[in-house]
């Protein structure tokens, strides 16, 4: 609605209660702070019609008053600084008592500064260490992150690195991670700002895993100290979304009701025990070469898989656990899917979703025994996750051009009359994301992936 | 003991959008009626537009969101107005409400 603002139409718009303070983050972000907005009790999502009238019909003075006059402002508690000053410091005052010793925790905690667990202090010492973890300088912008359009230096990264526990030699790859995010088919707008519960998972490739520390073996994305590293970068990422981003918890971070994972989620290919090729190399990089890969995702959904003995089982059993009615398999029949960038909200169609499987070594070695390369495992996926044309063309209009054609898929339109047409769920077999590691048993994690993906490499130090 | 910290919040890009100017009435004016494509979304700008038609003589819609025409704003679920659709919508209406299942 800013952008209506912006070519001089007065708006005004409806959103629910609990979303009040996501709608005001996002329009101090969007430079407009005091940007009309009513709310209304609840998500108008599935509710009767008679239902969606009364809230509307609560609220239908206000809607009009806003139209004839312009609010206060409610937002812009944090005013933007320009880029280029000085990092702000902060005098913190610590002693032995209980509270002394939690003195920078509630410090940061009064801004909003946390992801609620205490953190290391971001100390000027411990922030020049961890800048002697890249070559770049601390000034470097890696991207403007939303939906706070907050300056991801280099500098501001390695202070939230610091607060999550991070060590240099991690440092690299949390860069990595959010060159990815600066990719517009990430669409980390929409990750951040999404009332759908998703969050970023870090796979890590190549000799940097190593030498970070990451585990790649069992319990790998748990707790614990042989975890550190994973724990630690996953986590800086998520402190840069809230720090950096501006998404804080009920504020720019509307999820209905969060998740466990968005506390951060990194881990490594298991590239030793792999009977396949890593996944950079399916991206085109090297072996010796490393990289990291981000895909927003949720879930993830646990298959269990103690019976299965053959590759067609295996795939059977992984493919049955993916798709719902209603969670948009089949959607890429209507078109792509559209990042927005920066102010203007340009587009930038990408392809999406991407779903990561997290196959336990033991289940890729059952599919490469029986001469299965991990291309094939994607197509046979590819090809047996369908649904149905009914249910697709029962989910929402099909975009048509003025005769009537489909406008993406005209080829595809003769399905359209068969009750028993179905097409795959995804648009190509790359979006089966098969990714190996962890310990090798019978299990395997699906993660629903929501956007696109991005891999970029990891600087070598 | 003092401890100096560094602030971990970035710098924003600083950007702002003066509100743009408010009706004196509605009497007669075009209105847009936004909906982002989320859930009663559309019921929701529908039943505004209602109210308006019953207390405002002679005011119009124009309806965003939902319509697949060609030359029309490539508005789909969740998806933000960009620039251009705003500049072209601004030619079409007076006023826009805009609604999201959220």
């Amino acid at each position: 609605m800013v952008a209506v603002e912006k070519a001089g139409v007065p708006a005004v718009a409806i959103a629910a209660r609990s979303f009040a303070r996501a709608w005001q983050s996002c329009v101090d972000g969007w430079g407009q702070p005091n940007a009309s907005f009513v709310t209304i009790p609840h998500a108008t999502t599935g509710q009767q019609e008679d239902f969606i009238h009364k809230m509307v019909d609560e609220q239908i003075d206000e809607i009009i008053e806003r139209l004839t006059s312009i609010p206060a402002s409610a937002g812009a508690a944090r005013g933007p600084r320009s880029s280029g000053q000085t990092t702000e410091m902060f005098t913190v005052e610590l002693d032995e008592s209980p509270e002394g010793l939690d003195a920078v925790n509630r410090f940061l905690a009064e801004r909003d500064w946390s992801d609620g667990i205490p953190v290391m202090p971001p100390t000027p010492a411990a922030v020049d260490q961890m800048l002697k973890g890249t070559k770049r300088a601390p000034q470097d912008v890696l991207m403007v992150m939303e939906p706070g359009f907050g300056l991801a230096t280099v500098e501001k990264i390695a202070i939230n690195a610091v607060m999550a526990g991070c060590r240099p030699e991690q440092f690299p790859v949390l860069l990595a991670a959010i060159d990815c995010l600066a990719q517009p088919e990430m669409n980390h707008r929409d990750m951040q700002v999404s009332g759908h519960t998703e969050a970023p998972i870090i796979l890590v490739n190549g000799p940097i895993a190593k030498k970070a520390g990451i585990n790649f073996g069992t319990t790998a994305m748990g707790p614990g100290v042989i975890n550190s590293a994973n724990t630690a970068i996953g986590r800086a990422l998520r402190l840069c979304l809230i720090n950096i981003g501006y998404c804080n918890a009920g504020a720019g971070d509307p999820n209905f009701i969060g998740l466990p994972t968005k506390f951060g989620m990194c881990i490594a290919e298991n590239e030793e025990v792999s009977p396949w090729q890593p996944y950079h190399m399916d991206r085109g990089f090297k072996r010796d070469e490393s990289a990291v890969t981000v895909v927003t995702v949720t879930g993830p959904t646990t298959i269990i898989d103690p019976r299965s003995k053959t590759h067609e089982d295996t795939l059977k059993n992984i493919g049955s656990m993916m798709f719902y009615p209603n969670a948009g398999a089949g959607g890429w029949v209507k078109g792509r899917q559209s990042a927005q960038v920066g102010h203007t909200n340009k587009r930038v169609p990408y392809q999406g979703p991407y779903h990561p499987i997290i196959l336990s070594p033991s289940r890729a070695v059952i599919m490469a025994e029986a001469g299965f390369s991990k291309q094939d495992a994607q197509e046979w996926l590819h090809h047996n996750c369908r649904v149905s044309m009914k249910s697709i063309l029962a989910s929402g209009a099909m975009p048509v051009d003025a005769n009537g054609k489909w406008l993406h898929h005209p080829e595809l339109q003769h399905l359209a009359d068969d009750p028993e047409a179905t097409i795959p769920a995804l648009e190509s077999p790359e979006q089966y994301l098969l990714f190996v590691t962890g310990g090798s048993t019978h299990y395997a994690n699906f993660f629903y992936g929501t956007y696109g993906i991005a891999t970029s490499p990891v600087e070598d130090i | 003991m003092k401890l100096q910290i560094m602030s971990p919040a970035a710098d924003r890009v600083d950007f702002k959008v003066p509100p743009a100017p408010r009706l004196s009435g509605l009497e007669g004016k075009t209105i847009g009626l936004y909906n982002n494509m989320t859930g009663g979304a559309d019921i929701a700008v529908d039943r505004v537009a209602h109210h308006l038609a019953e207390r405002f003589p002679g005011v119009k819609f124009e309806r965003y969101g939902g319509d697949l025409r060609q030359g029309r704003p490539i508005l789909s679920r969740g998806v933000h107005i960009d620039d251009d659709e705003a500049t072209l919508i601004a030619t079409e209406v007076d006023a826009m409400i805009g609604a999201t299942a959220h």
